[in-house]
This record gives C-alpha cells, sequence and structure tokens, in this order.
C-alpha cells in the first residue's frame, strides 16, 4: 500500500505537449502550478488543497 | 494543459441514530450477504466469505493500495482523502490501475477502523476535506465499507466513487451512508461494454443505478472521454443523461492514459485527441448538460 509518507503519482508527457497527471497530491499541484501558472483549472485545485509549497532538491540538499 | 484523471458533494445525510449506528445495524446482513454473493449486477451466487470467488475474485475484505491526500477528482470534494480498494467485477481493458483492480490482493489488508484513523486525521488536520473511496470497484466489499462508515466522524463528508454494477440490495445497504456517490457511466454501448469490459448487459445495469442515486444522494455522473468511442459511448451517454437525469452534475473526464491492455483495442491505445475533445464538448452542449469541474 502507499502511505501517506510515500505518495505516488504518475505524469505522461505526450508529444504534443499536453501532460496527463494521475494522483495529483497537494505538493505535485503546486509543482504544476509553476510550469503552468496560467492554468486555472489547475490553480483552483492547488489553491483548495493548502499544498506545503515545493522543496527544491538541489546538489546541495539532495 | 494538464488533465487529472480522477472525482464531490452535499446535503447532510440524516438517518436515524446516526449513520454510524445504521452502518453497524446493517453489517450482520451484509456480511451473510456475501455467503451466496449478488451484490453486484454478474450475480456470481458463490460463497466469498470462505475465499476469492465469483467474476471479481474477492474474498469478503479488501486490500488497500492507495491511500492519500488527493485534488484530482472533482472541485466539490478536494482535496480528498483517498482510498483505493484493489478488486474489481469488470474488466475494463484500458483500466488504469489495471493489476490492482483486476488482483484483489494486490496492496495491504489494512482494517477499516485503520483506514478511518487515518482519513479523520487528514480532514481534522484540515489536509482533506472529505474521504473519496474508490477502486477497483469498493461496493464488492460492502461489509468492510460499513465498518469505515461506523468508524468515521459523524460529520465528516464521505464520498463513494463507483461502477455503479451495484444491485438493488447492495444499494440498499449502503442507503444513507455516503453523502456523495460519484458514479462512473463507462460506456454508452452495450457491445463497448461487452467487449472492452467484459460486462454485458451494462447500460441497463448502470441506469439503474443512476437513477437510484439521484434520489438517494448527490449524484456526480462521471464519464472518461476514450479515443474512439465519443460517438459510440459518450453520445449515447449525454443522450441518456438529459433524458432522464438532465438536472444531474456530469463530471466530463478528458485525460485518457492509454495503459495495461489498451494496447489490445486501438484505437485505445492512444490519448484522446484534441478534436475528439471538441466533439465531445460539442455533444454535451448540445444536450444541455449540467458540467461540473
Amino acid at each position: 500500500m502507499t502511505e501517506e509518507t510515500q505518495s505516488e503519482s504518475s505524469l505522461l508527457l505526450l508529444p504534443d505537449g499536453r501532460l496527463l497527471v494521475r494522483n495529483v497530491t497537494p505538493e505535485l499541484s503546486t509543482l504544476l502550478m509553476a510550469l503552468q501558472p496560467e492554468d486555472s483549472d489547475l490553480a483552483r485545485r492547488t489553491m483548495l488543497s493548502e499544498s506545503p509549497g515545493l522543496q527544491l532538491i538541489t546538489p546541495s540538499n539532495a | 494543459m494538464v488533465e487529472a484523471m480522477d472525482a464531490v458533494l452535499t446535503a447532510p445525510v440524516l438517518l436515524a441514530g446516526g449513520r454510524r449506528r445504521v452502518a453497524m445495524d446493517r453489517l450482520k446482513d451484509a456480511r451473510a450477504a456475501l455467503a451466496g454473493c449478488e451484490i453486484c449486477h454478474h450475480r456470481c451466487a458463490v460463497d466469498r466469505l470462505t475465499g476469492p470467488a465469483g467474476r471479481c475474485g474477492a474474498g469478503a475484505d479488501p486490500h488497500v493500495f492507495s491511500a492519500q491526500v488527493e485534488v484530482g477528482d472533482e472541485w466539490e470534494i478536494i482535496p480528498a482523502y483517498a482510498i483505493a480498494l484493489a478488486g474489481c467485477n469488470m474488466r475494463c481493458a484500458f483500466c488504469i490501475t489495471g493489476d490492482e483492480s483486476w488482483h484483489p490482493r494486490r496492496g495491504q489488508r489494512l482494517a477499516a477502523a485503520a483506514v478511518a484513523r487515518r482519513a479523520t486525521d487528514a480532514i481534522a488536520s484540515s489536509r482533506a476535506k472529505s474521504l473519496l473511496v474508490l477502486g477497483g470497484e469498493p461496493t464488492v466489499y460492502i461489509p468492510w465499507l460499513l465498518e469505515l462508515v461506523a468508524a468515521m466522524p459523524e460529520d465528516d463528508r464521505l464520498v463513494l466513487k463507483t461502477n455503479g454494477l451495484s444491485t438493488g440490495p447492495a444499494r440498499g445497504m449502503l442507503e444513507g451512508l455516503f453523502d456523495v456517490w460519484i458514479v462512473d457511466f463507462k460506456f454508452g454501448s452495450d457491445a463497448c461494454a461487452a467487449t472492452l469490459s467484459r460486462t454485458p448487459g451494462y447500460t441497463a445495469a448502470v441506469g439503474e443505478t443512476l437513477r437510484w442515486a439521484a434520489r438517494h444522494t448527490d449524484l456526480i455522473i462521471r464519464h472518461l472521454l476514450m479515443p474512439g468511442h465519443v460517438e459510440c459511448c459518450w453520445r449515447p451517454v449525454a443522450e441518456w443523461i438529459a433524458s432522464h437525469l438532465p438536472m444531474a452534475k456530469v463530471s466530463l473526464r478528458s485525460g485518457y492514459w492509454p495503459s495495461w491492455k489498451a494496447g489490445d483495442h486501438p484505437p485505445l491505445d492512444r490519448p484522446l485527441a484534441s478534436a475528439e475533445l471538441s466533439s465531445a464538448m460539442e455533444i454535451a452542449r448540445h444536450f444541455n448538460l449540467r458540467l461540473v469541474p
């Protein structure tokens, strides 16, 4: 089973640029929002989720 | 464009004694019903109390293969603490969770009370505003669902996502317990349902559940647009809704994701084309459907 601390989502990037997303968690919605800030549906989902925000993985903290 | 694959809310459920009490009161009968299981459209009449049996191949209690807060469903219910139960009574070739849906032992056995604790925590901490139970097909596990409801706070919002193949007695055991029913109206054609999901007599069975759900709960009808099936499936689904439940909320999903055995059934081996989405939206407008995001 997927524990909440090990959430699981999937993304499928299509050749035409569309991005399909399965099991969108609040954190993932925030990430997607950064990619597509003009997406109003996604903005609503992100707003409703009160996501804690992104944690950027960099060489120094990876 | 980002498209979410995945389910929303409503008037308070009022049952004498509260739904927790009602759920417990129904538990004994619900478990007994599995001894000659006819809780779904297939009416296998097998004993699922002694082990996995029947078209679904499920025993009495489910395995849980996913449990997390999600925001991909309908706006009304998100964020939802979504729990997915392995096992299903359909065999959809394109199922996004094909392995878990076709194999009821995937995931982990979890007591309903343990799942309820997690969901209650998520809701109490405002990470979720509803509990969403999905599958697979959750209604093949009615006793477990009753235990789950009995373990949840009386006022938490409970959402059931189902393929609509439950029989009248099964629906009766669930009546009044879930605030929202999201019913997946997958096929508008019995031929497509038989070929793609091995479910004969599909449209009549789902139609019965849809009419019941519209009378007994807050209903959202969901349809996943499938490539190559806009005219044979979506158009008749839209026409049926307009004719029978014109005020129903309709969630039209455009994020079809080719998976599982979809490659054996072209054109299900490709994503939805933009022209197909445009055509589907035109159909929705033509029938004046009440689309919800």
